[in-house]
């Protein structure tokens, strides 16, 4: 037995959506720094220029983790037409967004993320961040039949490099 | 710096509650009622609000980031959010070199809670900053 | 608790400069999230979204200032004080009150913020005064908050009072 339908199976790979970011400013750069390493001090690489500038970055860049597309972005195309209406916490969402069934699984946990980094992100860069559907697979595990998905999210700045390529997994039982 | 592969690498600590989940949400617009209502919390499971897996990873990539230096490079990082991180704990990262091959660094990485609760385990690669 | 608060070292701290603020230059992005957060969870008006200029309530110091100098010889500056004055650094007495209140504010507005603009805040001590509440005597601490640009315009000019009793 599979949750794993063929329609889910014939997904895998679809670009579900792209988003461009704002240019992103030397002062969300500083702030993003002084909350993740609040209470303590940020290091001078992200809050000093002359200081940045003596690293190999030759300037600010923001941290790897760094988010430019949290608040508000100008741009967001959806490419799934028809998709159903997504219900908060239900553990369906990700194949209603893609205007399919679920397997009608109960429970839901977020199963981590992976991240391979490029370039750096510095003040100035608008990121375009392009979501498409990963692979599912199935395991026996301690809750029964545990379901696996995958989302990709893969980052670019205004040059066309590469930035950032995460893979999200949801875990259903 | 030589590394070794066994090598512990410094931790970055955190006591953890509303005053950092907060500061977070501000810069990662991540206003979520489990993260800032225990009420919601609890409803979801936990016993009361709890901080976000995004926070736990950023404090993880700040312990790589001391250990590779300004120059250095952390070129991907995979971690799994086990259980989750309620207020008052405080919170360890830690990190142990796993391989080396030529100068990419593998790491075991991992969050845990001062009575050894580990949240998120998972595992990085990295350069060495020259 | 003292039969009046009105002593000569707090009438001879009005109109003392305590500290001198100045930000980081304002972000479009700074303007576009606090109005986001204001106006939440309506859509602000577009003129912020595209950070034409600031909200009047705009605070470039949230975060921490990008300088901060104490302009009191006897505070060394290491405490920045975001909203209110060293007080003992003023010879103030150090009454001990059971609480402290925000009692408000008193704006007047000059020209607008604008993405880029470098604000400089300057404290200082305004009126005192004291009043007879149901807890006893009140004390009213005013500080005087005046913000510039960087082409030295009046951007904001605020009147906080504190009340302690």
């Amino acid at each position: 037995m599979s949750n794993i339908s063929e329609a889910m199976q014939a997904a895998v790979g679809t670009v579900t959506g792209r988003t461009t970011s704002y240019p992103i400013s030397e002062s969300d750069i500083r702030k993003w720094a002084l909350a993740v390493y609040w209470p303590g001090q940020p290091p001078a690489m992200f809050i000093d220029p002359a200081a940045a500038a003596k690293t190999v970055h030759g300037g600010i860049v923001a941290p790897e983790e760094f988010n430019p597309f949290a608040w508000i972005a100008p741009a967001h195309e959806a490419f799934i037409k028809n998709a159903g209406k997504l219900e908060n916490n239900n553990p369906d969402n990700p194949e209603i967004a893609l205007g399919m069934s679920g397997p009608g699984l109960k429970f839901q946990l977020n199963g981590g993320m992976s991240v391979e980094y490029g370039v750096r992100m510095r003040a100035g860069d608008v990121i375009t961040s392009e979501s498409s559907v990963g692979e599912y697979s199935e395991r026996e595990g301690r809750l029964g039949l545990m379901l696996f998905s995958r989302g990709i999210s893969t980052w670019t700045n205004q040059k066309g490099e590469m930035v950032k390529r995460t893979t999200g997994t949801l875990i259903r039982y | 710096m030589t590394v070794n592969v066994g090598d512990v690498i410094p931790t970055f600590v955190r006591e953890t509650g509303f005053a950092n989940w907060n500061r977070y949400a501000a810069v990662n617009d991540e206003f979520v009622p489990i993260h800032m209502d225990d009420a919601a919390g609890e409803a979801a499971g936990n016993g009361g609000a709890f901080g976000m897996g995004n926070l736990q990873w950023a404090y993880l990539h700040n312990m790589l980031r001391a250990f590779v230096g300004e120059n250095g490079e952390i070129l991907g990082m995979e971690v799994q959010f086990r259980s989750p991180n309620v207020k008052g704990q405080t919170l360890t990262a830690h990190g142990v070199v796993t391989g080396i091959e030529g100068d990419v660094i593998s790491l075991e990485i991992w969050t845990d809670t001062q009575d050894g609760l580990k949240l998120a385990p998972g595992s990085a690669t990295v350069r060495m900053g020259k | 608790m003292p039969d009046t608060y009105m002593v000569p070292e707090v009438l001879a701290a009005i109109g003392r400069e305590c500290s001198r603020s100045t930000s980081f230059p304002i972000s479009t992005s700074d303007i576009r999230k606090w109005a986001l957060a204001v106006y939440w969870p309506e859509t602000p008006p577009q003129a912020f979204i595209d950070a034409e200029y600031a909200p009047e309530d705009f605070d470039p110091f949230a975060w921490g200032p990008a300088k901060y100098e104490s302009l009191l010889p006897e505070d060394d500056g290491s405490v920045i004080y975001r909203h209110g004055i060293n007080q003992k650094a003023l010879g103030i007495p150090e009454w001990e009150f059971m609480v402290g209140v925000n009692g408000g504010m008193d704006c007047k507005y000059g020209v607008r913020m604008h993405a880029g603009d470098v604000i400089t805040d300057v404290k200082s001590v305004g009126q005192w005064s004291e009043r007879q509440g149901k807890t006893g005597l009140m004390l009213m601490t005013r500080v005087v908050s005046v913000w510039t640009n960087q082409r030295g315009e009046e951007v904001k000019r605020t009147i906080n009072t504190g009340i302690s009793y």
